[in-house]
């Protein structure tokens, strides 16, 4: 048995609590952005579609880190890039809430909206479109790459392993199986509140979607000023 | 009996690697304390710090303190003191 099969069900059971307090609290405006925005049948694999791609990216972020034994090395390399995505993911969720709020003329980004909307409208709306649901998947690829303390928590466990690896492929393999434990153990919290927020009784009651249209523009602007200031 | 932590380079900047010194005064250590890193009121992960004895009751190690995007910058540091017990240190860092 490796020494580092123990910290695997360690970073699962942390994915799992993280997942229930900090996640919400910072990648919950993604998941929920995307729930009120899709149309409901395919609202969960969507959303599975979406976090097998986080999980994807935190694999190979795992894998870098256990090759090259150093969180600092591996964060100082992707800093500009999260940054980038930080101000990308900010700007999406502001544009999805002016959207769902009725302030731009574009309709529902994710669907639902009508189909004369701009360029930026129409991609939006391929994403839950049922011809092209796999777009979840680059888009959680993205998004994966988002600043977040206990992912780089989780790297260091995934340097450190590598660092007792006693070969490359051996830091690269555990590195990444750190990480991906790491990441199925978020992904029931946030699909949680994924359906919780998908349910029609909410979207059916408009003073609850213009207030959720008013908190996603707010998170949004948030998020980009976290971004342009990290 | 008295516990320190120092911890270099300062400032303490996250995202850089540390080297965290913990020192005992008025007990003999059987066993090395380690040191938990946490933000107070945040889950961030288990952030361990393994120290080794680097003089008599003097304990060294390599960590890392991570950035939380949420701008928060106050840390707490448990000293854990096998069979003795624990002391916490909280301090801010610069991002």
């Amino acid at each position: 048995m490796s020494s580092t099969e123990p910290l695997y069900l360690t970073f699962l059971i942390t994915g799992l609590t993280v997942g229930f307090g900090h996640c919400i609290g910072m990648c919950g405006p993604i998941v929920v952005s995307l729930s009120l925005n899709s149309k409901g049948s395919n609202l969960l694999f969507h959303h599975l579609l979406y976090h097998t791609g986080r999980i994807i990216t935190y694999g190979i972020l795992g894998g870098l880190a256990g090759t090259l034994g150093s969180l600092t090395i591996l964060a100082s390399s992707i800093l500009s890039l999260q940054k980038g995505v930080l101000i990308f993911a900010g700007a999406l969720i502001l544009l999805m809430g002016l959207a769902m709020g009725g302030w731009i003329p574009s309709g529902r980004f994710f669907g639902g909206g009508d189909s004369s909307g701009g360029v930026l409208s129409k991609w939006f709306q391929r994403l839950s479109g049922a011809k092209s649901p796999v777009l979840f998947l680059p888009l959680g690829l993205l998004l994966g790459l988002l600043p977040c303390g206990p992912v780089y928590t989780a790297l260091i466990a995934s340097a450190r392993a590598g660092m007792n690896a006693q070969t490359t492929l051996e830091a690269w393999v555990s590195g990444m199986g750190l990480m991906l434990a790491f990441g199925i153990g978020t992904v029931a919290p946030l699909v949680l509140v994924g359906k919780l927020a998908g349910l029609g009784w909410i979207k059916s009651r408009s003073l609850i979607y213009k207030t959720s249209s008013v908190l996603m523009v707010l998170v949004g602007i948030y998020f980009i000023t976290q971004g342009i200031c990290y | 009996m008295t516990v320190t932590l120092d911890i270099l380079p300062k400032p303490v900047v996250a995202m850089k690697d540390l080297t965290f010194t913990v020192t005992v005064s008025g007990k003999n250590l059987s066993a090395k304390p380690f040191i938990d890193l946490g933000m107070p009121g945040m889950n961030m992960g288990p952030n361990r710090v393994e120290l080794r004895r680097v003089k008599d009751n003097v304990f060294q190690g390599q960590g890392v303190i991570v950035r939380c995007p949420s701008g928060r910058r106050t840390w707490r540091a448990t000293v854990t003191l096998p069979q003795t017990g624990k002391v916490e240190f909280v301090f801010d860092v610069i991002y």
